[in-house]
């Protein structure tokens, strides 16, 4: 049992960096930030899914993919909006970093490609993605983030927030099914 | 002195009151880790159940028949539900539809 978990940590921390890292060999990847980075990636991330979500509410028909974007809109915001008071509670401020400028450019790159598309070959773009990318930042939480925050409200937040994309990630996984994936 | 809308009002409570002589009783529901906590709650016609929402994101608390439901509740807000109807009242959260639980009312 131990081992499997701990194959399933490796395997999410492998993934993780792999995917993370910046392309500048020398760039710091997911396991070296300090918490003022983790804060930032994870509000990022948070971000890059709303940037999705109302992509979607523009070129989707699919009342199925409409309703689950509309619940990216307003939990992603939730959560953020409670990160936002954590930063101001704790009078510090997230540092950009080169993870964060990698989600938001792999971001940029993939809202140009959905942007192209139409019908069922946005929603299913746009479902798998949804899928995938709850399934990474999941890893990400789990495997990195959470275990190497140091600070115990940010540690919670994460934790609270990794509880709300797992219930995304079921949700996606129905909905990319349901379109065709 | 008791005005005649007064009386009027206070026969309309009265008849309206559980026949039981039990007191109403208030219950609490977390809503927690998306789940509803407890899932399953035995009360009485006439019982308040006070929901609170400590997760981070909006829930509801709706009947699946449609006959109740609060509004989006956000983190730390309450809503509170007078039992009225008899049976097993399931609901559900409207924005996480796996988020279910069940009043039990007698």
């Amino acid at each position: 049992m131990k081992s499997t978990i701990s194959k399933l940590v490796t395997a999410a921390m492998l993934v993780t960096s792999a995917a993370l890292m910046a392309p500048n060999a020398s760039a710091k990847d997911a396991t070296d930030l300090n918490d003022l980075e983790i804060a930032h990636v994870a509000y990022t991330a948070g971000n890059i899914d709303i940037r999705y979500a109302h992509l979607a509410m523009a070129k989707s028909g699919n009342e199925q993919v409409l309703k689950f974007a509309a619940l990216m809109l307003q939990d992603h915001k939730a959560v953020n909006d409670q990160a936002v008071a954590l930063i101001t509670k704790l009078g510090i401020k997230p540092m950009d970093n080169d993870v964060s400028k990698t989600l938001v450019k792999n971001s940029q790159a993939l809202i140009a490609e959905m942007s192209a598309l139409e019908g069922n070959a946005f929603d299913r773009k746009y479902a798998g993605n949804e899928h995938a990318y709850h399934q990474f930042v999941n890893g990400a939480l789990e495997g990195v983030f959470i275990p190497n925050a140091q600070n115990a409200d940010l540690k919670s937040l994460l934790k609270a927030g990794l509880q709300v994309f797992k219930v995304h990630e079921g949700h996606a996984e129905m909905m990319s099914k349901a379109v065709g994936n | 002195m008791l005005t005649r809308r007064t009386l009027i009002s206070s026969m309309v409570l009265a008849i309206g009151t559980r026949p039981s002589l039990a007191e109403p009783t208030t219950h609490h529901v977390d809503i927690m880790g998306f789940q509803f906590t407890p899932k399953l709650l035995t009360v009485s016609s006439g019982d308040r159940v006070v929901f609170t929402n400590r997760d981070v994101v909006p829930h509801t608390a709706s009947a699946v028949d449609g006959s109740w439901g609060s509004v989006d509740l956000s983190n730390g807000a309450q809503w509170s539900l007078e039992v009225v109807r008899r049976g097993n009242l399931d609901y559900y959260c409207q924005h996480h539809p796996v988020m279910r639980g069940t009043l039990i009312s007698s």
